[in-house]
């Protein structure tokens, strides 16, 4: 256990680490023409990571059906839950950054019409039902199946969102590698960025470790309870 | 307002929210684990 416990934070320290050192290596190296254009950094660490949240999500839901482990499904809704989070994130960032970039602060934060906002929103609303659907149900078998197969359902939401500023035409920038003219391109930038992923990323692992456990804990819980019922009667 | 202030006001609540949200997700399940694991105690220690 003790084990376990110094394995796990040492994973968020590294992570945090990571996170506060390119903070410098941001600010200190990176140049951008207006210092708003640093949310680049963490909207995209932030997207990265609620899309990778829900590929694992699937993985485990799909090994879920496969193996009817139950440490598949916590694992696949602990995803999604540490997803949620990010692609909301995800969206207030952009919206911001809209607000920014489109003109001088016209107090435009939303276009209904772009491709790459929508699909992110439906992304983000299709997965806030799975976790409300996921804890309607009392039955734990029942709950594990029926959200394996939820989670799967959802998934295609992943790719519309990310391919839909490829397809389609949309306001969102792209990064354009090898372009002189892409503000984004440039080796430090992407250094700091590729930071950013990695630091992020090991904060996944450790949210979702946590979230884990949390599940044992109340696993341990409802068993005593159903113990102590039992003893009850 | 100049842009360079709203700039500054604009990138500095984004960075504030990410960490809010990683302060969150950090925090939750410690907490509840904290909370939950109080509760068996309690029900242990009844139980003896």
């Amino acid at each position: 256990m003790i084990h376990k416990f110094k394995k796990n934070h040492c994973i968020l320290i590294i992570s945090l680490s990571l996170l506060i050192i390119n903070l410098f290596l941001i600010f200190g190296l990176t140049t951008f023409s207006r210092i708003v254009y640093v949310i680049f950094f963490y909207h995209v660490s932030a997207a990265w990571l609620s899309y990778f949240s829900f590929g694992v999500s699937l993985i485990s839901h799909i090994l879920y059906l496969k193996q009817k482990k139950m440490s598949w499904s916590n694992l696949g809704k602990n995803s999604i839950i540490v997803g949620v989070f990010f692609v909301a994130f995800t969206l207030i960032t952009g919206s911001l950054w809209f607000n920014a970039t489109s003109g001088t602060y016209n107090n435009i934060y939303w276009q209904w019409s772009d491709p790459r906002q929508t699909t992110t929103l439906i992304l983000l609303l299709s997965y806030v039902a799975y976790l409300i659907f996921r804890n309607f149900i009392e039955e734990r078998e029942k709950k594990a199946k029926l959200s394996a197969i939820l989670g799967i359902v959802f998934f295609p939401t992943v790719p519309l969102s990310y391919l839909s500023a490829i397809i389609f035409t949309s306001l969102h920038p792209l990064i354009n590698p090898g372009d002189p003219g892409d503000i984004y391109w440039d080796f430090i930038k992407m250094l700091s960025l590729f930071f950013n992923l990695i630091a992020i990323t090991l904060l996944f692992v450790y949210l979702v470790r946590e979230l884990n456990e949390l599940d044992l804990v109340k696993q341990k819980l409802q068993e005593l309870l159903q113990t102590k019922l039992e003893e009850g009667k | 307002m100049s842009e360079l202030i709203k700039d500054i006001t604009t990138m500095s609540i984004s960075y504030v929210l990410f960490w809010f949200v990683i302060s969150i997700l950090i925090l939750y399940p410690k907490l509840s684990k904290r909370k939950i694991q109080k509760r068996i105690n309690k029900l242990n220690q009844s139980n003896k």
